[in-house]
């Protein structure tokens, strides 16, 4: 690691760290919010509102804070979870109208009830033969996660028990700030940092050819210094080098093959604004260790 | 007034609220579990299957074959190149699995060593080989073993018997009840011949039973109708091949030695060849080497002329290198046509 982080620039790194990172930030602070409206809605004690630091953040957070960061939410959240943050959007804005107009109920009524409703109806006639798609193929989860979220937006606008809005509005709320710091690590030690590289070698006539797949650390007038695929450093003179391909990853591979209007299910909005670099090249035999003149 | 319809009221909001408060568990409980699911969800995809499988940085694959069937894996004794549906079936997979097919090295491999999966090369050194592709029929008893693992099957075949021409036509294994029959000594098709009262010699390989046909020591020769059928096709005026109707399927699959990464890169390989119709691969190989013996065996059937079905396998791809028109719920367990009967063979 140290000689990742000494040799690779400060730079990538740090590029690398906000890019795997970057759907992260939208989580907590929707989430944080809702919950923190929740538990507004739900007390009527001013004292206890008072002494809860999620009611205090909940109630100075802008709103135009919340606008920009379900915006941000919508371009880098993967497209399945996309429900679940129009759930998510719908109770805050429920939550919020409850709260500042107590005595209009039928502005309650039409926003806490008829806006989910509504975009419940507009999310399942886009999504339909994705869920369709992906009940045929057997993925429950997927289902389940594209098909309850809208379902549940208009039972989740309200105030929930009194007695119980203290703890089920603060226990998940400590909890996710608590492994908050674990998760950010997790997710940002599975993110590639360098691309992986097979470098055939020269060799003698009666000698084995030997191709070296490893991600390259540094590259030098005399040596290239490469880690390999079993956490092992090597140094390879330049000289040997007889021929170098760059071997695409496979993390960007998809898991599920649902597609949304020919959009891929686990893809964000910025990923499908971007330009595709989709390798559609025949598999290189030396990416599998083998020489390419056999 | 308004007291009153507060307090009718107040149980009403009172469920609603208990409802609410399943409504968010259920909502908290599902995005976080669902969230954690796709983060441990690690289908492998083909590159990692192959890594786990040990083919990353293989300069050869060794392949275990028979060398003395005709039409399925026979080897040229002056040039060593070895020809046969087999060798074709192998060289298939093999490039499906990454290897050209230089880097494919076939070995000779003894009946009863299928399922130790050694092999000897030239000057007589023992080899553990990768993949035996071996005229080896799927069993159970044979599946239990820790050094077998069938692949989906590649080729469906049944039990046949041959004689010299001119013997009357054998209709059921119990018209040789008393005669004596050759057969491979490690094959499923010994106990269908003794079970109808028939006497079994053993031999190491099928072509050693043929000397013993000629001179009439043996009265017949039985094993699985492909093998025979290329024999019977190399002088049909002197050999006869019999269609013994045994209901009983004999499914030649690859036995990759207990590496299920390897199982699975197999499966995929002849899942792609089954359902990819561009993919003729499997057929090219059946008109190369069986189409011709058809004639010469007829009325026995040589094998099934189309691939055997295969599961599709779970493995990560990119969209267009799934195959259109094929879905079928993934993670379905494998269909291994049982033989009902066989427990013993």
């Amino acid at each position: 690691m140290l000689l990742l982080v000494q040799n690779v620039g400060p730079l990538d790194l740090v590029s690398s760290l906000v890019i795997t990172l970057m759907w992260v930030p939208p989580v907590f602070v929707l989430a944080g919010q809702a919950l923190g409206l929740l538990y507004l809605v739900s007390t009527r004690d001013e004292r206890r509102r008072r002494s809860s630091w999620l009611a205090k953040t909940a109630m100075r957070t802008p709103d135009w804070a919340i606008a920009v960061t379900v915006m941000w939410a919508a371009t880098s959240w993967q497209l399945r979870f996309l429900p679940a943050l129009a759930m998510v959007t719908a109770v805050i804005v429920g939550l919020t109208t409850r709260l500042r107009n107590p005595d209009r109920p039928r502005l309650i009524w039409a926003v806490c009830i008829g806006l989910p409703v509504a975009m419940a109806l507009f999310e399942y006639g886009w999504l339909l033969p994705a869920i369709g798609d992906a009940f045929s193929h057997g993925e429950g989860i997927l289902v389940l996660i594209l098909l309850v979220p809208p379902a549940l937006a208009p039972l989740l606008t309200g105030p929930i028990p009194a007695r119980f809005a203290r703890v089920a509005t603060h226990a998940p709320a400590a909890a996710g700030a608590l492994l908050a710091p674990f998760l950010l690590v997790a997710v940002f030690l599975r993110a590639p940092v360098l691309p992986t590289v097979a470098m055939e070698l020269e060799h003698g006539p009666d000698q084995q050819a030997e191709v070296v797949l490893g991600s390259v650390v540094t590259v030098d007038d005399t040596m290239t210094t490469l880690l390999d695929n079993d956490g092992a450093v090597r140094f390879v003179p330049n000289a040997r080098v007889a021929s170098k391909v760059l071997c695409p990853g496979a993390e960007a591979i998809p898991n599920s093959a649902v597609e949304v209007h020919r959009w891929s299910i686990e893809r964000s909005a910025l990923q499908w604004l971007l330009p595709a670099k989709e390798t559609r090249r025949a598999k290189d035999p030396r990416c599998d260790g083998r020489p390419l003149v056999p | 007034m308004a007291d009153e319809e507060a307090e009718l009221s107040a149980p009403k909001r009172a469920k609603g609220s208990v409802v609410r408060l399943v409504a968010w568990l259920v909502a908290v409980l599902l995005v976080v579990g669902a969230g954690l699911y796709f983060w441990w969800q690690q289908v492998p995809s083909e590159d990692d299957l192959r890594e786990q499988a040990g083919l990353k940085g293989k300069a050869q694959l060794f392949v275990g074959v028979a060398d003395d069937n005709p039409g399925v894996a026979l080897k040229d004794p002056k040039t060593g190149i070895y020809t046969g549906f087999d060798i074709d079936i192998a060289y298939l997979i093999a490039a499906d699995l990454g290897f050209r097919p230089n880097e494919v090295r076939f070995l000779t491999i003894e009946n009863e060593d299928r399922n130790r999966m050694r092999a000897a090369d030239e000057q007589g050194h023992f080899l553990t080989v990768d993949l035996v592709i071996s005229t080896y029929s799927i069993t159970e008893e044979r599946e239990r073993e820790r050094s077998v693992s069938f692949s989906a099957p590649y080729l469906d075949t049944e039990q046949s018997v041959m004689t010299l021409k001119g013997v009357p036509a054998v209709q059921d294994m119990s018209d040789l009840a008393g005669k004596t029959v050759c057969t491979i000594t490690t094959s499923t098709s010994r106990n269908p011949a003794s079970d109808a009262g028939a006497k079994v010699v053993g031999k190491r390989r099928i072509s050693e039973c043929m000397p013993g046909l000629r001179n009439h020591e043996f009265d017949a020769v039985t094993t699985d109708a492909a093998i025979l059928a290329g024999y019977v096709a190399l002088e049909p005026e002197v050999l006869q091949h019999h269609d013994i109707g045994l209901a009983v399927p004999e499914e030649w699959g690859v036995n990759t030695g207990g590496n299920d990464n390897l199982t699975k890169l197999v499966n995929l390989s002849l899942y792609r060849s089954h359902n990819d119709p561009e993919d003729k691969r499997w057929e090219d190989a059946y008109d190369r080497n069986l189409r011709g013996e058809e004639r010469a065996s007829f009325p026995q059937p040589v094998a099934n002329d189309k691939q055997p079905d295969v599961d599709e396998v779970e493995v990560r791809q990119w969209p267009w290198e799934r195959l259109a028109g094929t879905i079928r719920p993934i993670g379905a367990t494998e269909r291994r046509r049982r033989r009902t009967a066989s427990s013993g063979r």
